[in-house]
C-alpha cells in the first residue's frame, strides 16, 4: 500500500523537525528536558495513583479480616450450643471469605511490585538527569543562547 | 495405624496440604489485622506489608503449585 498524504506529511514534518534539532543543539536540549519531566510527572502520578489503590486494597483486607474473625467465634458459639448445621454453614461461609481475601492478596502483591517498577523507573530518570554530563555541543549551545539573550537585552534597552 | 497408599494416601496428603494453606492464609490475615494496629505510621506498615507480602507467597505458593506438580508426576506409593 502506498503511503497516505497525512504519512507523507508526517514522514516530512519529522524530517524538518529533525534538520531543525540538528542546526539547534540547544532547542535539543530543551526538548528533551521537557520529555523527560513530562515522563517524571507522568510516573509520579502513576505512583500516587498505585499508592491510593494500595490503601484502597489494604482497607478491604482489613474489613474481610475482621469479618472472618468474627465470623469464626460464631462457628465456636454455634457448634458449643450444638447447632452442627449452622456452624458448618457458617465454616463454608469463612471459606467463602478466605477466598475473596486470597484474591485480595494475590491484587495487592500486584500493586506492590507495579509500585517497585514506577519507583525504579523514576529513580532511574532522576538518575540520568542529576548524574548526565553535559557535552561540550551543548554548553557551547547554552553558552550561545545565553550570548544571544544578552545582546537582545541589550539591543532592547538602548 | 496403618501406612496408606494409592488414592487413599493421595487424598490423605491433599487434605494436609490444603489445611497448611488454609491454615497459613488465617495465620497471615491475622498478622496482616496485628500489623496495622501497631501505629508505627504509614511508612513502616506499607513496608512491613511488603515484607508480609513476600513471606506470605513464599510460604504459600510451593504448597499450591510445586507439591501439586510433584504429586501429579510421581506414584503416591513411592512418596
Amino acid at each position: 500500500m502506498s503511503p497516505s498524504w497525512l504519512d507523507e506529511l508526517e514522514r516530512s514534518l519529522e524530517e524538518r523537525l529533525s534538520a531543525f534539532l540538528e542546526a539547534n543543539p540547544y532547542q535539543e536540549m530543551l526538548l528533551h528536558q521537557q520529555d523527560q519531566q513530562d515522563r517524571a510527572r507522568n510516573l509520579e502520578q502513576q505512583r500516587q495513583l498505585l499508592q491510593q489503590q494500595a490503601k484502597d486494597h489494604r482497607q478491604q483486607l482489613l474489613k474481610l479480616a475482621s469479618s472472618v474473625r468474627e465470623w469464626k467465634s460464631r462457628v465456636t458459639k454455634a457448634r458449643t450450643a450444638g447447632a452442627i448445621e449452622l456452624a458448618d454453614r457458617a465454616d463454608q461461609h469463612i471459606s467463602q471469605l478466605m477466598l475473596q481475601g486470597r484474591e485480595l492478596w494475590s491484587e495487592f502483591r500486584a500493586l506492590g511490585q507495579r509500585f517497585d517498577a514506577v519507583e525504579e523507573q523514576l529513580a532511574s530518570l532522576h538518575r540520568a538527569s542529576t548524574q548526565q554530563p553535559t557535552s561540550l555541543e551543548d554548553d557551547w549551545a547554552q553558552f550561545e543562547a545565553d550570548h544571544e539573550l544578552e545582546r537582545l537585552k541589550r539591543q532592547a534597552g538602548e | 495405624m496403618a501406612r496408606k497408599y494409592g488414592d487413599e494416601k493421595r487424598l490423605v496428603i491433599k487434605q494436609f496440604r490444603e489445611e497448611l494453606i488454609s491454615d497459613l492464609e488465617a495465620l497471615y490475615l491475622n498478622a496482616f489485622e496485628k500489623l496495622n494496629d501497631l501505629e508505627v505510621g504509614e511508612g513502616a506498615v506499607t513496608q512491613l506489608t511488603q515484607v508480609l507480602l513476600g513471606s506470605r507467597g513464599a510460604a504459600i505458593s510451593p504448597l499450591e503449585a510445586n507439591l501439586e506438580g510433584a504429586l501429579q508426576n510421581t506414584n503416591p506409593d513411592q512418596l
